[in-house]
């Protein structure tokens, strides 16, 4: 492999990543508009099925981004856009916490820790088979 | 390379509605929880029972209670259900369960009356203390808040008492 070779390489891991991390963020957005906890606070009531549109968009996008080469970085990137959806979710879930008039602070830390497993499993089951489906695409794409 | 950067530049403006929908959300979450710890209630009347003439008569009726709910600053909240027991040493003497929908304004007072009525064990010496206005007896149960999109709603516990509280109707 050549320097300029290894060099793409990197820059190549280095924007899966960010793209993940935005993933993330949307995947995490989607889950706090529509999970249960916050759905009553949303400025829209959207429908349950906006989440595994959203996280199956974000993990088929992601899949043919990073294409069928790279399968191992697809599926590590699976990991990083569950985790940083769950750290939204809950960081939101626990926000009043961090206000002055935060009552318990610590329960409520406790419920959006639980709450934010629950949703990292969730993110993950819908995104694994979303980020295959785009590792497909992209080998259909190479052999057409 | 090239795919990877057409689906970051995808994200990314994707990211701005996200980004709105969960700025909107924490600022009506933390308003709403702001609202819940500052929302006051407080009894302001009780009053002796409609005793009607005709039609429909309640077994044991007990005093009706004005409940007055305030403190409410930028949400919506919903008044739904009320839950409590007036108590007289430990012991509950009447009981009071009301379904309604009554929107709670913000910076304005909503009162509420409420029947109550009087536990049959206990009926006689009920409304003993409630005609001689006995200091001690207290209010324990929960009030339900709906919120603005679908929810269960929270509920509220509701602690008083009637001391000193007389009739304003």
């Amino acid at each position: 492999m050549t320097r300029a070779d290894r060099r793409e390489m990197v820059q190549s891991t280095a924007l899966a990543i960010l793209a993940a991390i935005i993933a993330g963020v949307i995947v995490g957005s989607v889950y706090t508009l529509v999970a249960r906890p916050l759905a009553p606070y949303a400025p829209v009531a959207l429908d349950g099925w906006w989440l595994p549109l959203a996280v199956g968009f974000c993990g088929v996008a992601i899949g043919f981004g990073v294409s069928h080469e790279r399968i191992r970085l697809a599926l590590g990137l699976v990991v990083i856009v569950a985790l940083v959806g769950a750290a939204v979710f809950s960081l939101m879930l626990s926000l009043p916490s961090f206000t002055s008039y935060s009552t318990n602070a610590v329960g409520l830390i406790n419920y959006a820790l639980t709450q934010g497993t629950l949703c990292c499993f969730v993110l993950l089951v819908i995104a694994f088979p979303a980020v295959m489906v785009g590792l497909l695409i992209s080998a259909w794409w190479a052999d057409r | 390379m090239r795919p990877m950067v057409a689906v970051t530049i995808i994200l990314l403006l994707l990211l701005v509605p996200a980004m709105v929908g969960l700025f909107l959300t924490g600022d009506r979450y933390l308003a709403t929880t702001h609202d819940i710890i500052e929302l006051r209630v407080a009894i302001v009347s009780v009053c002796p029972a409609h005793t009607a003439t005709s039609g429909y008569q309640r077994e044991n009726p007990g005093p009706d209670l004005t409940l007055q709910f305030q403190g409410v600053g930028k949400t919506s909240l919903t008044l739904s259900e009320l839950n409590f027991n007036l108590v007289w040493k430990g012991a509950p003497i009447a009981i009071a369960s009301s379904f309604q929908t009554m929107p709670i304004p913000s910076d304005q007072a909503v009162k509420v009356t409420v029947e109550t009525t009087l536990n049959p064990d206990t009926a006689a010496q009920a409304r003993d203390l409630f005609t001689n206005h006995t200091p001690g007896v207290n209010v324990s149960g929960k009030a339900r808040l709906l919120l603005a999109n679908r929810s269960d709603g929270v509920w509220l516990n509701l602690q008083d008492t009637l001391d000193g509280i007389g009739c304003t109707r």
